[in-house]
């Protein structure tokens, strides 16, 4: 009897510490989960967990409506004609981020909507309210790095 | 009934770490209509961050990391004075003309060292053939100074080699300057055994420095200064770029003037159509040729007009197909004595050619794949 309450606890303390580096893993992997703006300011992305992996979709556009059609703008430039009618808000342009180390979420991809193409991106948090975010092609020395910052609903 | 429990227990808690991994998410389809977008109007900053320009504007025919291309020269005709020392527009005598097609291959890279919102550097190197297929030679002059030229000419071809780097630095929102540096190494060598060996002290630098404004995201203009061997020869000129996309996005303008300009048409986001022309040159060192003069130069430039369709191919792989007309504006050969120092003779220098050439209009093409940046 003795044994099995000892071996209980062992799984209770095992699990504990097993949850508290999950924990705190989670925590500084979830920083990233909120909203930000790209540095020219034309737009705001949310980063939100879906499962383990980040995304972030557009949530504001600065200039919302397409002059030429006068309507929200869509997602005309994709590749696959089926998503060009989707409107560009509510758009997932970054994708399948996972927490690597270092404040680093890597594997995941970008969508440039201007011309759309898919880059590979690594997002790197400088501070807690700044991240930089980096699309490149193949290898990183092939890229380019932008800064955005965190906001904050009012 | 403690090992059930035990059991249970482990498999609540595998379950509970392992339902988020295999959880479907639908990645691609739009979020539209599932929440209130209205709330991210009125945000505030967290942090502070500056603001700068962007190096590019909308719809720009696309930058390229790496470009490898071919160039062809439909047979073109070159007519040559004998040795002597002539002025720019001096009448030829006793002239000799000699038919040749050129082509060669064209290489280019211009790789990013620091490419970040508030500084973008890349460097670049080219490597830029021109072969000589001579067709036909005048058969009336038994013997003439541009044999020897030809004989120059034919055995090694031209090549272009370069480094080059250029600095974008945005100084806020609106205004950036630009810094281009180019070192050139230029000349009738080559790499096989029986080819000239290049001579480092003959290479050649240019420079320009713009400073420029980007008022929105389909305007960006600049002033500057270049120095520059477009012409052929040494020269400064004052640059203006003016980058434009209209309204409707549907066509726009590239220009570095006076190095070129073209008209942009965009059919979508995958092809676009450029019109306009490209003035194209340097000087080339000729070695082991035995004209009298030592350190001889030829000064080569051309205006390049032409249609240039761009498409993608596939991800980031472009293809550019060229076809237009090249204008002959300099192939005149200069000597820099026993001194090797370049001289500057602008437009006004009195300074003598020791043979003039002139090359008739030729049609010619280019193709080229090119692995595009984002």
């Amino acid at each position: 009897m003795k044994m099995i309450k000892l071996f209980k606890l062992l799984i209770i303390a095992f699990m504990a510490i097993v949850g508290f580096g999950f924990t705190q893993q989670d925590t500084k992997a979830d920083r990233l989960i909120g909203i930000w703006e790209p540095s020219n300011g034309k737009s705001r992305v949310k980063i939100e967990k879906i499962g383990t992996k980040y995304y972030g979709k557009i949530v504001w556009l600065k200039e919302p409506i397409d002059p030429t059609t006068k309507k929200p703008k869509l997602d005309k430039n994709n590749a696959d004609e089926s998503m060009r009618n989707l409107p560009l808000k509510g758009y997932r342009i970054l994708k399948d981020f996972n927490y690597t180390e270092n404040d680093e979420w890597s594997d995941g991809t970008i969508y440039d909507p201007e011309n759309g193409t898919v880059y590979s991106c690594v997002i790197n948090m400088k501070e807690n309210s700044v991240i930089s975010i980096r699309g490149y092609i193949g290898v990183k020395a092939l890229g380019r790095t932008d800064s955005w910052k965190k906001v904050i609903v009012k | 009934m403690v090992l059930k429990s035990l059991g249970k227990l482990i498999l609540f808690l595998f379950l509970s770490f392992s339902v988020p991994i295999y959880a479907q998410i639908d990645t691609t389809k739009s979020q539209e209509g599932e929440e209130d977008y209205s709330i991210y109007e009125n945000v505030e900053s967290e942090g502070k961050i500056r603001v700068y320009c962007n190096p590019k504007i909308f719809d720009l025919s696309p930058n390229r990391f790496i470009s490898v291309g071919y160039d062809y020269i439909v047979k073109s005709n070159l007519e040559s004075t004998q040795k002597g020392a002539y002025l720019n527009g001096d009448q030829f005598n006793n002239p000799r003309t000699t038919s040749f097609v050129n082509h060669g291959l064209r290489i280019n890279a211009n790789l990013p060292v620091i490419s970040k919102a508030k500084i973008l550097w890349q460097i670049g190197g080219a490597y830029n053939k021109i072969n000589f297929n001579e067709t036909q030679k005048d058969p009336n002059l038994a013997s003439h100074d541009q044999d020897e030229l030809m004989r120059s000419l034919n055995q090694s071809g031209l090549t272009n080699s370069n480094l080059n780097t250029t600095v974008f630095k945005p100084l806020n929102e609106k205004r950036f300057i630009i810094f281009q540096g180019m070192g050139e190494l230029n000349g009738n060598f080559g790499f096989s055994k029986n080819s000239n060996s290049p001579n480092l002290n003959t290479i050649k630098t240019s420079m320009s420095a713009l400073y420029g404004k980007r008022p929105h995201d389909r305007l960006q203009w600049a002033v500057g200064l270049t120095r520059t061997y477009r012409g052929g020869e040494l020269n400064y000129f004052p640059v203006i770029m003016y980058n434009y996309t209209s309204v409707n996005r549907k066509w726009g303008t590239e220009i570095l003037f006076p190095g070129r300009a073209s008209y942009r048409r965009k059919f979508n986001s995958r092809s676009i159509l450029l019109a306009g022309y490209e003035l194209e040159g340097s000087s080339y060192r000729l070695y082991n040729t035995n004209f009298i003069n030592k350190n001889i130069e030829l000064r080569r430039s051309e205006l390049r007009l032409r249609l240039d369709y761009q498409r993608q191919l596939k991800g980031f792989v472009w293809v550019s197909i060229q076809a237009g007309m090249r204008y002959n504006v300099n192939y005149n050969i200069d000597s820099l004595g026993n001194s090797n120092k370049d001289f500057f003779r602008g437009f006004v220098g009195t300074q003598k050619y020791v043979m003039l050439n002139n090359l008739s209009l030729a049609p010619y093409f280019n193709v080229s794949l090119n692995l595009v940046s984002p």
